[in-house]
C-alpha cells in the first residue's frame, strides 16, 4: 500500500508541466472575452462555455494519452525493470501509476472547470442544462474508460507481437457476443432491462480493466511481450466468465414460457385450437414474450415476433398464422413470416418486406395471402409459390382510419375503407368505400359506398360475404345499426342497436343483439332477416358482450355479474340457456371481429375449447357444450 | 607497495605472500610493522579481500605475520623463514622453468647462471630504492 | 544447508526462448555466498537474458532459478529488499534527479543508508541537483550503483557495470565494490566484457557462449590448466602428450596450442620427445583464456 503511494506520488511529480499546461489554458476562456468580435455574446456564456469544453476537451485527451504511457512508456522504453529490481510488487505498481493517472486528470479537470465555472453558476446551468453530479459522473467514466481502454489498445498494438491479430478476431468475437446478449432483449421491447444489463455488462468490463494491469504486470513483469500476453489471457478469460454469465442471463430471460407470464393477453381467434398468448415475463422487468398456444395440449411455439392487432393474422380455419419481425422494435419495416399452427413449428420467412401498421388476411383455403401495407397498396401472395399476383393502390387510403379486407373468393379481394369526406363543410362526414380486388382481370374496381352517420363506427361482414352489419354511435351516445349490403352498401334494413361488442350478425342472416333496457336485467335478442324478433333472457348482469358463434344455433355470451365473470351458452334457434359457466371469463375479447383484419366472424365447430380465466388467474381450456374444464396454466 | 599482475601465472594470493615476504626480506617491513588491513591492500592492488585474506592467513599461518587482538595485523617480531622443504620447493618450480627456457634457446649452463646472478642483485637493488 | 552454506544464487537448467531463438540453452550456475563470480561471453551470448530471469524480472521458458534460498520468480518482492541491481541499461526515469531517486529508495529500502549513499557520490563527485536523464552514460552507472550499494544489499548484481565508462571511473567502481565487499561479506555477481578488471578480483569464473555454460570454475584453477606451447615439431606430437587442446594451428616452422590441461609432467614428457626439438610454454591471461574458449575459431 506504501509502495503504491510512493510510485503514485513518483509520478505525479512528474507531471507538473501538464499541470501548469492546464493552469495556463484555465485562463484562456477569460482572455477570450476580450478578443474584439466576442463582445456580442455575454460575457459569462463565452467564460462558461470555453472553459467546460477545454476542461472537458483537455481531460478526456489527457486520459487517452495517459492510458497509453502510463505503462507502456516504461514498457517500451525498456524502464520497466527499474521497477522490478526494487522490492515493490507487481500490482502495487500498476495501482500507484493508475492512482496517479486518475488524480492528475483529476486535477486538471479541476483546474479548468472550476474558474469558469463560478463565473457564471446560473449562466452555466442553463447552458449545459444537466445537474453537476451527472455531469461530472459521465465525464468521470468516459475519461475513465479512455484511460483503461488506451492502457489495453496501448499494450496490445505496441508490444509489436503477432497476438495482436488473435486479440482483434476476439474484440470482434467480444463485440458480437456482447450484440448477441443485448438483441434478444430488445427484441422482447425489454428496454428497461436491456438497459440494466448494459450498465452490468460496462462495469464488469471496466472491473476487468482496472484489474487487468496487476495480473499483467504479474506475469509479464519488465518484458513487453509478456505482458502482452499475460494481459491478453486475463482480459479474454475474464470477458469469456462475463460474456458466459451474460449469455446465461439472456438465455434465461428468452427461455420464459406461457406459464412465465404475468397478466397475459390472450387472443383467440374463432377456428381451431391455438392461440396467442402475450405479456410481460414475471421476474424479467419488462420483457415481453408472444406464443403461440395449443389450448387442446398445451404445447406452445415462441414467437420472435410483434403482437399487436395490426400485425398478424390467424387464418380462416386457424391452422395458419403470419406474423411480423420488425429487427428492432422502432424501426418501420420488418419481414413477414407464415407459421403452421402445430407443435414443433417454426416460422418460415415469406420474403415479403411490411411496413409497420400493415394487414394481412389469408384466402378460406389459405392458399392466397392479401396484404395491404401503410400506403395502401393492396397485393395478394400465393403463398406456395411466395409470388405476388396482383397489387393496386386504393385511392385515398393513406389517410383511411382503418382498412378491413377479405378474401370474397379465392380470386376477389374485398376491401373496405374508411375514409374522412373532404369537400364538405364538415369534417365529421366520413364514408366506408368498398373496392374490390380481382386477380383474373387484374383491375380495382370501386364496388359501392357506405354514408357512415359518425366516426365512431363498425363494420362486421356475414360468414358469406353478402350482407354485412354497421354500427354506429353518434355525438349524443345513440348507437344506430344497419344491415346492409356487403358489396354495394346499400341499406337493406336497419337493424337493433347496440353498441359494437353487444351485436352481430348471425350465420343465417338475422342480427344477434344484447340489450338490457334500462335495468340489470339482460336478454339476447334475435332479429331475424324475415324481421321476426326473438328474445331469450340471460338474467341479472352488468355488462355482457359476444364471445364466440357455435354450429348448430348457439351462442356464448360474456356476462359479468356482481362479482364474476361467467360464460353463458345459449340455444337462439330455441330461446334457452344451455349453460352458465361461473367464474369464467373469456380470455380473448373478440376485438378480432371488429378490429381485426377481416371482418367476417365464422361460425365454431362446438367442440373446439375455447379460452378462459378464473378469478383466481388460471387459464382453462373449456368446453362449452360440456363444460369441461382444463387448467391449462397458473398466471 | 608492490605490483600484482593478475595475466601472471601465479595465482594472485601467492603473489602477495610472496611479494610480502620479499620486503620482509629485503627489510622494508620490518618486525613488528603494522601490516595494511585486508580492506585497504585490497582496494590499493584492486583484488578480491578474499584473495587477500587467503594470503593473509598463509602468512599468519607460517608465522610470517601475527595477528593481535583489536589491532590488527603485524609483522611478527620473529617471522620464520619458510622451511628449508618449503624453500626448495619453490626453487625447483622455479629452476625447471628457468632451465627450460634456457636449454630452448640452447644457453650453456654458465651463462643461465650468470643471467640468474645478474637478475638476482638487481631485484635486489631495485626492492630497496622502493622501499 | 545453513544459511551460509544456501548458494546467493541457484540456476538450474534454465532455457528462455524468445520465438524460435533460443537465448539461454539449459544453463546451470551456482555462486557461492560471499564470493565473487563473473560471468562472461560475447555480445548476444545471453547473459542479460539470464540475469534477468534469475532476478525475477522476466519469465524463463523452463528451469529455476533460486536467489538466497527461495526461487526468485515467486518471491521476488521480498528478495529485492536484499538485492542491489546495477542494471545494463539506464533504468531510471530521466525526469527524476538524483536527490528525488534517493528518497525514493529511502521509501522503499528498510537498511537504506543515506550518508553511504552521499559520501559515496561525494567521491564519484556527482551532485543532487540533475535530473538522471542529463548525466553522462557511466555518471549513471555510478549513480545507480550508489543507490545499489546504499541499501546495504546481501547480493549485488552488476550487468556489465563498466560499459561507457572511463578508465578512471572503471577503477574507482572497482574500488567501490571491492570496499563494500570487504566491508559487509556481500556477494557479487557481475557479467562483464572488462576481463582486465575481472581479472583481478573473481573468486569463481563461468563462460557463456551460444546461450550455453561452457565453462564455470574457479579463477585460479582454470588458469593454472591452461597454457600456450609452441614447439618446433608437427601437431602431431601432441597426441602422444594426451594433452587435451582448445587451439592447434602452425607457428612458423612449429606448432603453436593451447592447451587446456596442462600438468608440468607431461610437457617435459613432450619437450623431451624424439620429435621435439624445442618447446616452451607461457601462462594465459583471462582475457587469451575466452578469446580461445569462445573466440571466433573456438572449438567448443
Amino acid at each position: 500500500m506504501t509502495h503504491a503511494l510512493a510510485i503514485a506520488r513518483r509520478d505525479l511529480a512528474e507531471r507538473t508541466s501538464v499541470f501548469i499546461a492546464a493552469a495556463v489554458l484555465a485562463v484562456v476562456p477569460f482572455i477570450l472575452t476580450l478578443v474584439p468580435g466576442m463582445t456580442s455574446f455575454s460575457r459569462t456564456d463565452i467564460i462558461t462555455t470555453m472553459g467546460t469544453l477545454l476542461a472537458v476537451g483537455f481531460t478526456l485527451g489527457l486520459a487517452l494519452v495517459l492510458g497509453v504511457t502510463m505503462i507502456g512508456r516504461d514498457l517500451s522504453e525498456k524502464r520497466m525493470s527499474f521497477y522490478f529490481s526494487k522490492p515493490i510488487a507487481a500490482p502495487a505498481i500498476w495501482f500507484g501509476k493508475l492512482t496517479a493517472a486518475v488524480l492528475s486528470l483529476a486535477i486538471c479537470f479541476t483546474v479548468l472547470f472550476v474558474p469558469s465555472y463560478f463565473a457564471g453558476t446560473t449562466s452555466w446551468q442553463k447552458s449545459w442544462n444537466v445537474d453537476l453530479p451527472i455531469a461530472f459522473a459521465i465525464i468521470g467514466t468516459v475519461a475513465l474508460a479512455l484511460l483503461l481502454f488506451g492502457h489495453l489498445f496501448g499494450t496490445m498494438f505496441r508490444s509489436k507481437s503477432p497476438l495482436v491479430a488473435l486479440d482483434v478476431v476476439l474484440m470482434v468475437v467480444t463485440g458480437l457476443a456482447l450484440a448477441g446478449i443485448i438483441r434478444p432483449l430488445l427484441e422482447g421491447f425489454a428496454v428497461d432491462l436491456t438497459v440494466r444489463v448494459a450498465f452490468a455488462l460496462g462495469g464488469a468490463v471496466l472491473l476487468i480493466l482496472l484489474a487487468c494491469g496487476a495480473w499483467q504486470l504479474s506475469k509479464g513483469r519488465a518484458d513487453r511481450k509478456q505482458n502482452h500476453v499475460a494481459l491478453s489471457r486475463f482480459v479474454w478469460s475474464s470477458m469469456a466468465i462475463v460474456l458466459a454469465i451474460g449469455g446465461a442471463f439472456t438465455a434465461w430471460v428468452v427461455s420464459a414460457s406461457p406459464s412465465d407470464l404475468q397478466k397475459p393477453e390472450v387472443s383467440q381467434p374463432d377456428q381451431g385450437t391455438w392461440s396467442f398468448i402475450y405479456g410481460k415475463a414475471k421476474h424479467r422487468m419488462d420483457y415481453n414474450a408472444l406464443f403461440a398456444y395449443d389450448l387442446a395440449t398445451g404445447d406452445s411455439i415462441r414467437i420472435n415476433g410483434i403482437r399487436s392487432w395490426w400485425s398478424s393474422g390467424f387464418s380462416r380455419d386457424g391452422k395458419h398464422v403470419v406474423y411480423v419481425k420488425l429487427p428492432d422494435f422502432r424501426s418501420g419495416t420488418g419481414e413477414l413470416y407464415l407459421m403452421p399452427l402445430q407443435a414443433g413449428a417454426k416460422g418460415e420467412p415469406l420474403h415479403i418486406p411490411v411496413t409497420r401498421g400493415g394487414a394481412y388476411t389469408f384466402s378460406d383455403d389459405s392458399t392466397r395471402l392479401g396484404l395491404i401495407d401503410a400506403d395502401g397498396i393492396v397485393s395478394v401472395y400465393d403463398l406456395a409459390s411466395r409470388k405476388a399476383l396482383v397489387s393496386a393502390k386504393i385511392p385515398m387510403s393513406n389517410t383511411a382510419n382503418r382498412r378491413r379486407f377479405f378474401f370474397a373468393s379465392p380470386d376477389v379481394v374485398r376491401v373496405y375503407v374508411q375514409t374522412p369526406q373532404y369537400g364538405s363543410l364538415k369534417l365529421t362526414e366520413f364514408a366506408v368505400e368498398i373496392y374490390e380486388l380481382d386477380l383474373r382481370t387484374r383491375a380495382l374496381a370501386h364496388t359501392g359506398t357506405y354514408r357512415c352517420m359518425t366516426k365512431n363506427f363498425g363494420l362486421t361482414v356475414s360468414n358469406d360475404g353478402t350482407r354485412a352489419l354497421t354500427v354506429e354511435r353518434d355525438d349524443t351516445g345513440i348507437s344506430h345499426a344497419n344491415v346492409i349490403d356487403a358489396r354495394t352498401g346499400q341499406l337493406i334494413a336497419p337493424a337493433p342497436a347496440a353498441s359494437m361488442m353487444k351485436v352481430t350478425l348471425l350465420a343465417d342472416g338475422s342480427v344477434a343483439a344484447l340489450t338490457n333496457d334500462g335495468s340489470d336485467e339482460w336478454s339476447l335478442n334475435i332479429h331475424g332477416a324475415d324481421g321476426s324478433d326473438r328474445t331469450t333472457p340471460l338474467g341479472k348482469l352488468q355488462k355482457a358482450y359476444f364471445v364466440r358463434q357455435l354450429e348448430g344455433g348457439r351462442i356464448v355470451i360474456a356476462g359479468r355479474g356482481a362479482k364474476d365473470w361467467s360464460m353463458i351458452v345459449a340455444d337462439y334457434a330455441h330461446g334457452t340457456i344451455l349453460r352458465r359457466e361461473e367464474n369464467a371469463h373469456a380470455a380473448s375479447f373478440g376485438y378480432e371481429q371488429w378490429y381485426g383484419s377481416d371482418p367476417r366472424r365464422s361460425v365454431a365447430a362446438a367442440d373446439q375449447p375455447i379460452a378462459m380465466t378464473d378469478s383466481d388467474r388460471a387459464l382453462y381450456a373449456w368446453q362449452p357444450l360440456t363444460g369441461a374444464k382444463k387448467k391449462l396454466l397458473q398466471f | 607497495m608492490f605490483d600484482i599482475n593478475a595475466t601472471n601465472a601465479a595465482p594472485i594470493w601467492r603473489q602477495i605472500e610472496e611479494g610480502m615476504r620479499r620486503m620482509i626480506a629485503l627489510g622494508a617491513l620490518k618486525p613488528g610493522d603494522t601490516v595494511p588491513s585486508v580492506r585497504d591492500l585490497a582496494q590499493q592492488l584492486r583484488v578480491n579481500p578474499n584473495t587477500v585474506a587467503r594470503a593473509y592467513q598463509r602468512l599468519t599461518e607460517h608465522g610470517v605475520f601475527a595477528v593481535r587482538r583489536g589491532e590488527g595485523t603485524f609483522v611478527a617480531d620473529e617471522p620464520s623463514q619458510p622451511k628449508r622443504s618449503e624453500r626448495n620447493e619453490v626453487l625447483r618450480d622455479a629452476s625447471v622453468r628457468y632451465a627450460s627456457s634456457a636449454i630452448a634457446i640452447g644457453a650453456s649452463l654458465d651463462d643461465a647462471v650468470d643471467e640468474l646472478n645478474t637478475s638476482y642483485d638487481k631485484l635486489v637493488r631495485e626492492h630497496r630504492r622502493k622501499v | 544447508m545453513n544459511q551460509a552454506e544456501t548458494p546467493a544464487i541457484r540456476i538450474a537448467g534454465m532455457t528462455v526462448r524468445y520465438g524460435r531463438r533460443v537465448a539461454v540453452d539449459a544453463a546451470s550456475l551456482e555462486v557461492p555466498r560471499g564470493s565473487v563470480y563473473a560471468l562472461l561471453g560475447r555480445n548476444g551470448a545471453g547473459k542479460s537474458s539470464l540475469v534477468r530471469c534469475a532476478l525475477g524480472q522476466q519469465r524463463a521458458s523452463s528451469g529455476s532459478a533460486e536467489i538466497l534460498g527461495q526461487d526468485s520468480w515467486k518471491h521476488r518482492t521480498h528478495l529485492m529488499e536484499r538485492i542491489g541491481v546495477v542494471a545494463e541499461e539506464a533504468d531510471a526515469p530521466p525526469e527524476m534527479r538524483v536527490q528525488q531517486l534517493a528518497d525514493f529508495h529511502a521509501r522503499l529500502y528498510s537498511r537504506w543508508d543515506g550518508k553511504a549513499f552521499d559520501s559515496r557520490l561525494d567521491r564519484f563527485g556527482i551532485s543532487k541537483q540533475p535530473r538522471y536523464g542529463d548525466l553522462s552514460k557511466g555518471q549513471k552507472k555510478q549513480v545507480s550503483l550508489a543507490l545499489a550499494l546504499a541499501t546495504a544489499p546481501d547480493l549485488i548484481v552488476l550487468d556489465d557495470p563498466t560499459l561507457g565508462l572511463d578508465v578512471v571511473a572503471r577503477k574507482s567502481l572497482f574500488e567501490e565494490v571491492i570496499a563494500d565487499l570487504a566491508d559487509r561479506g556481500t556477494t557479487i555477481f557481475l557479467t562483464t566484457h572488462d576481463l582486465a578488471g575481472v581479472e583481478a578480483i573473481a573468486d569463481r569464473v563461468a563462460i557463456m557462449n551460444g546461450g550455453r555454460i561452457v565453462l564455470d570454475e574457479e579463477l585460479e584453477t582454470l588458469k593454472a590448466r591452461f597454457r600456450r606451447i609452441r614447439f618446433s615439431a608437427q601437431p602431431l606430437a601432441l597426441e602422444a602428450a594426451s594433452f587435451r587442446t582448445a587451439l592447434v594451428r602452425s607457428w612458423g616452422a612449429g606448432t603453436e596450442a593451447i592447451v587446456s590441461n596442462y600438468d608440468d609432467l607431461t610437457f617435459e614428457r613432450l619437450r623431451s620427445s624424439a620429435t621435439v626439438q624445442s618447446a616452451d610454454v607461457s601462462a594465459m591471461s583471462l582475457e587469451e583464456i575466452f578469446i580461445a574458449v569462445a573466440g571466433e575459431g573456438a572449438n567448443s
